[in-house]
């Protein structure tokens, strides 16, 4: 007698056996027994999902190496506990295209300018410097929020900019900016962005003077920790591009943010911190 | 005690305490997410952190209508999987089932249970893999399937139909049923 196809009966939960099929099950205990095993099986799986296993080794994350990368991404902002590893961090993450990367993180201890994550560190310069343009353009919107009511002022930064950071999803663009196929040509673009600068600029400085709806000196902290890293990454690709139009604007732009923070924090700068020239 | 919501209100926040809490409390879960997922120690080791860094980037998006926990579990499979994707282990989707044998202890405790399908699991396709743990241990559909390793509900189906064979062979000592009668079919695992 032939048996009915294992996966065949694999496939009963899915495809009830026809009427043939049920005349054989009826008649051969093997199959029966066979289909009883899958209904075991199955039970098995279901029962699996919320099961952890023993012996699985040691967790998978240290707080130590994730705490750093939340930190650079803005997700952990409480002063209480900024304390950084004592020694570098080796860290382990997979690049845009899959590719394992494996590097050592060198962390500061200064406030204002916050350890570079594992993932920032992992991606390569023009990423890094994209995020910080698009971390610029957050920086607009986080003020604002920061002047309303919301419990999370840098939860507009953050969500902007970090989802850049997504290495492999690169988004640059958040949606509400509409779709790239909007500019003529790059001179139009460059124009465009040009003149966003100014008007960023101008804004800035002018919110600096005259905004007196915020005082959260936290929340200042953080952002100048923010253009300080922006600045950084900046600086590191204009040592490779010198010319780039688009990285010296966003380039002035951070220093001229970090600037119009400084005022507001109504303080100078820390003894160890230098502007940079341009 | 506090809640998870409170706990998650004030991780949203910025809160250290409060985001060292949600990974303490639930890496185990995750990890056990992650490493089945993966099938690859070195892979899941590579991944978790990324997959913690989505999960509280997804805070928000908790809106307290489900436990925490199973929020937690959700989002890890979705964000193990992105990232598993991008690493192109799942693109094997239609790659054959290993012919490997297993040997697997019968254990009515589960804990052992979830490490003995996870390393059974682990000699499947990644593919295969993948397929069958969503369905049949996540209980994803076929379509939520599809669309998360961009194949065709039906090739989820046999891949599934496919690993479910390959596993009820590999663990015949806790699935096969005692009384069920002679059977001419043998799927003895070494020692069994």
């Amino acid at each position: 007698m032939q048996h009915l196809d294992t996966e065949r009966i694999a496939a009963f939960d899915h495809e009830p056996p026809t009427s043939a099929e049920l005349a054989h099950l009826n008649a051969c205990a093997g199959c029966r027994a066979e289909r009883a095993a899958f209904d075991g099986l199955a039970q098995l799986a279901a029962q699996t999902a919320y099961a952890t296993a023993p012996g699985d080794g040691p967790r998978l994350t240290e707080w130590e190496s994730l705490s750093t990368v939340l930190r650079a991404e803005g997700m952990l902002t409480s002063a209480s506990d900024h304390r950084v590893p004592e020694t570098p961090l080796v860290v382990r993450a997979l690049d845009g295209t899959g590719e394992r990367i494996e590097r050592t993180v060198k962390t500061t201890r200064s406030v204002l300018t916050p350890s570079v994550g594992r993932r920032a560190a992992g991606m390569p310069m023009w990423m890094r410097s994209a995020a910080a343009i698009v971390l610029l353009a957050g920086g607009v919107v986080g003020g604002r929020v920061s002047a309303g009511a919301s419990a999370n002022p840098f939860a507009a930064v953050a969500n902007v900019g970090v989802g850049s950071l997504n290495a492999g999803v690169t988004t640059l663009r958040p949606a509400s900016l509409g779709g790239a196929d909007t500019f003529a040509s790059v001179g139009q673009a460059t124009a465009v962005l040009s003149n966003a600068q100014s008007e960023y600029e101008r804004a800035s400085l002018w919110l600096a003077a005259n905004d007196t709806t915020v005082r959260a000196s936290d929340v200042y902290r953080a952002r100048l920790a923010a253009l300080d890293q922006m600045m950084a990454a900046s600086r590191a690709a204009l040592r490779e591009a010198p010319q780039d139009p688009v990285l010296n604007h966003y380039y002035l732009a951070a220093s001229t943010a970090r600037e119009a923070t400084l005022q507001q924090l109504s303080g100078a700068l820390p003894v160890d911190k230098t502007i940079e020239g341009y | 005690m506090e809640t998870d919501a409170a706990i998650v209100r004030r991780a949203i926040e910025g809160d250290e305490r409060a985001m060292r809490l949600l990974w303490n409390q639930h890496s185990p879960h995750v990890d056990a997410v992650v490493r089945r997922l993966a099938g690859d120690p070195d892979l899941a080791e590579d991944i978790a952190q990324e997959v913690w860094i989505q999960i509280f980037r997804a805070l928000p998006s908790w809106r307290g209508d489900a436990k925490f926990s199973t929020w937690v579990h959700r989002v890890a499979i979705n964000r193990a999987l992105n990232a598993l994707r991008r690493v192109k282990r799942v693109a094997a989707a239609e790659t054959g089932i290993e012919e490997d044998s297993a040997f697997v202890e019968q254990d009515g405790d589960r804990s052992m249970l979830a490490a003995t399908i996870s390393d059974a699991a682990r000699r499947l396709s990644p593919g295969a893999r993948t397929v069958f743990l969503l369905h049949d241990v996540e209980g994803y559909t076929h379509e939520e399937i599809a669309t998360e390793l961009g194949i065709t509900p039906g090739g989820s189906k046999s891949q599934l139909f496919k690993a479910r064979a390959k596993l009820r062979r590999l663990l015949a000592p806790l699935v096969d049923v005692p009384d069920a009668g002679p059977s001419e079919r043998s799927y003895a695992a070494p020692g069994y």
